[in-house]
């Protein structure tokens, strides 16, 4: 977010609180957090992308939560309906126009029709305001008719040529070409089957496969857009291109995709392993999904954080919110535009290691390059708390004092908390579960040692996936390992040291020391994109190997 | 309750029957216990008053105090 959305959103949070009533207040969070949706997403000049992935996401929504409401309650039924119609609707449409023989000229027709409107750009803002309309309303059955006109209008924008500067989508093409070109298009046709399958299916079981099947696709996009060779190869064949320069490591970029999913996931996996079903209405899970302010850079929220506040928060204007909501705001514009950017010019990087660096300077880059990403991060936490409170949402914390804790394991307690949360329920509990359960009960440690080691490479491999955050991922694995290990054994020893308090602050003061460098040693991994720079700035770190 | 769940984690989690803890002391921010010895917590609970304790609620948030792990437990079995 650049500084100039934050203030206007500040400024949008007045216009919100005195304008719109409270009635309303849930469905402008929901409308503004679609628009920024669309406005967000980083720019492509493959120009359907821009909005292909924000509307994938919106369909991804809508069909995790066909799967995962009751079924038979009026406002899924009446949302069944819709979808089946419209759905429908759409693909009758779109089959007659590109099979027609007249093809062209109804395209050309179109396009004459709404060249004016685009000049202006009042399609592509009608398109959007459609869309928008259409979620927000969650139409009852007897209004479908909206959106069949709806799709219509939508189709015939999208496939009109837009002016400059503006997506079109021109669907013939996206359908010619190899088998990864077309990926794009067929997660939208996925996706689109997936949340229509629940209309003609409700029976639980099925659904829980088809969670499944979701989790699945969703695994596999996050793959596209996170894995560096999947992501260019698919970029080059939409491109129509044999590969593409190197100069952009990720060419397709989707906005929020890996906090989109984080939240679609854990309502998927906890109906799937245990049958929850969801009693939000679609508007307010939308809004759980999408809300503007964690878009971005998370926090990963969980449903029952967000949806009650929907129904209780927006009621009545809160003084102490808005004025704590403001305050860290500024705070983490502070952290983030102030100290942050101005730690990047000295944080260690690439460019600025050579063999002759004196060990000294390293180590300074080193630093500047952990407190860079504390304050870089945690400031956009900030500003995203801080924005949500304005508009009377309470988000979870994220980080809580990281870098002065005194082990490892307090550290992961209070570093990117909500990402440790969703892998500490969904991976590791699970896991360290199963393997207690089995023989290997009676080798603790080897539980631990295997429960840690993947969590950590796991989070590791969501950051990035290479080699290198596997192995940045391992560090901190084994270091909650051997944390533990070393900890049980020396449990009653350590007792007795720490019952002089003087001794105990200073035992302490050691340990927030030795952490912090642990998790600094750990940053060659983050800075370098080879083991072989990452290896050679640690060895350089300790005057070896120059 | 609480009594047995303290008891548990001086025994069986922290090897130390001696050890003292306090209702209200933060056991996991407080670096008593790790997130391995809550889910041998969560086994514990399981056990000994016959629930299911999902994996979702095995977190700092909802398990954090001794209070707080007997407060999940009644809640759970008021429901059951």
């Amino acid at each position: 977010m650049s500084l100039q959305l934050i203030l206007a959103i500040i400024f949008g949070s007045i216009v919100y609180w005195v304008v719109v009533s409270a009635t309303q207040r849930r469905n402008v969070l929901l409308v503004a957090s679609l628009l920024l949706l669309y406005a967000l997403q980083p720019h492509s000049d493959i120009g359907p992308l821009n909005i292909l992935f924000p509307t994938v996401s919106i369909i991804m929504v809508v069909g995790v939560w066909l799967i995962i409401s009751t079924p038979g309650s009026d406002q899924t039924a009446g949302l069944r309906q819709v979808v089946l119609n419209g759905g429908l609707a759409l693909l009758v449409i779109a089959a007659l126009i590109l099979l027609s023989p007249q093809r062209n000229t109804l395209l050309t027709t179109a396009r004459d029709m709404l060249a004016r409107g685009q000049q202006n750009q009042i399609g592509l803002l009608a398109s959007l305001l459609i869309l928008v309309g259409v979620v927000v309303l969650a139409l009852p059955k007897g209004r479908s008719f909206l959106l069949l006109a709806a799709c219509l209008l939508i189709l015939l924008l999208w496939m009109g040529q837009a002016p400059q500067g503006l997506p079109s989508l021109d669907l013939p093409a996206m359908f010619q070409g190899s088998l990864p070109g077309k990926t794009p298009v067929m997660l939208l046709v996925a996706v689109s089957a997936l949340s229509v399958g629940p209309v003609f299916i409700p029976s639980t079981a099925t659904r829980k496969k088809m969670a499944l099947i979701w989790l699945g696709l969703m695994v596999a996009a996050l793959a596209i857009i996170k894995v560096e060779s999947l992501n260019l190869s698919v970029s080059a064949q939409i491109r129509g291109e044999s590969s593409l320069p190197g100069t952009s490591p990720f060419d397709l970029r989707w906005i929020g995709i890996s906090y989109v999913i984080f939240r679609l996931a854990h309502v998927l996996i906890d109906f799937r392993d245990d049958g929850l079903e969801v009693t939000a209405n679609l508007p307010d899970f939308a809004t759980y999904v999408l809300f503007f302010p964690s878009l971005v850079a998370g926090p990963i929220t969980r449903l029952e954080e967000v949806v009650p506040q929907l129904r209780e928060n927006l009621q009545a204007f809160r003084l102490d919110f808005a004025v704590d909501g403001l305050f860290r705001v500024l705070l983490g514009v502070f952290k983030k535009f102030v100290i942050a950017d101005q730690l990047l010019i000295i944080a260690a990087k690439p460019a600025l290691f050579s063999g002759s660096n004196h060990p000294a300077v390293l180590w300074i880059m080193l630093y500047a390059a952990l407190f860079q990403l504390y304050f870089d991060f945690s400031g956009y936490s900030d500003i995203a708390i801080g924005l949500a409170r304005l508009f009377g949402v309470g988000l979870p914390e994220n980080f809580d004092r990281p870098l002065l804790q005194p082990n490892l394991q307090l550290f992961w307690q209070s570093w990117h908390m909500t990402l440790a949360r969703w892998f500490r329920q969904y991976w590791f509990n699970p896991l360290t579960r199963r393997l207690i359960q089995t023989p290997l009960r009676r080798r603790q440690n080897a539980v631990v040692l295997i429960s840690q080691v993947s969590t950590m490479s796991l989070i590791g491999l969501w950051h990035g996936v290479s080699l290198n955050w596997v192995l940045w991922g391992a560090w901190h694995g084994f270091g909650l390992y051997f944390y533990k290990v070393l900890g049980d054994a020396n449990r009653k020893r350590f007792r007795q040291w720490i019952q002089n308090p003087l001794r105990a602050q200073a035992i302490r003061a050691v340990n927030v020391v030795l952490t912090f460098h642990f998790v600094l040693l750990s940053m060659v991994f983050v800075v370098f994109p080879t083991i072989g720079q990452a290896v050679r700035y640690l060895l350089a770190l300790f005057g070896a190997g120059q | 309750m609480q009594e047995q769940l303290k008891a548990f984690i001086a025994n069986d989690l922290l090897g130390d029957p001696t050890y003292q803890i306090d209702n209200e002391q933060s056991l996991i921010k407080g670096g008593i216990i790790d997130s391995f010895s809550l889910v041998q917590v969560g086994l514990f609970i399981e056990k000994t008053w016959g629930l299911k304790v999902p994996d979702r609620d095995l977190t700092v948030d909802k398990m954090d105090t001794v209070n707080q792990m007997a407060a999940y437990v009644q809640k759970r079995l008021s429901k059951a």
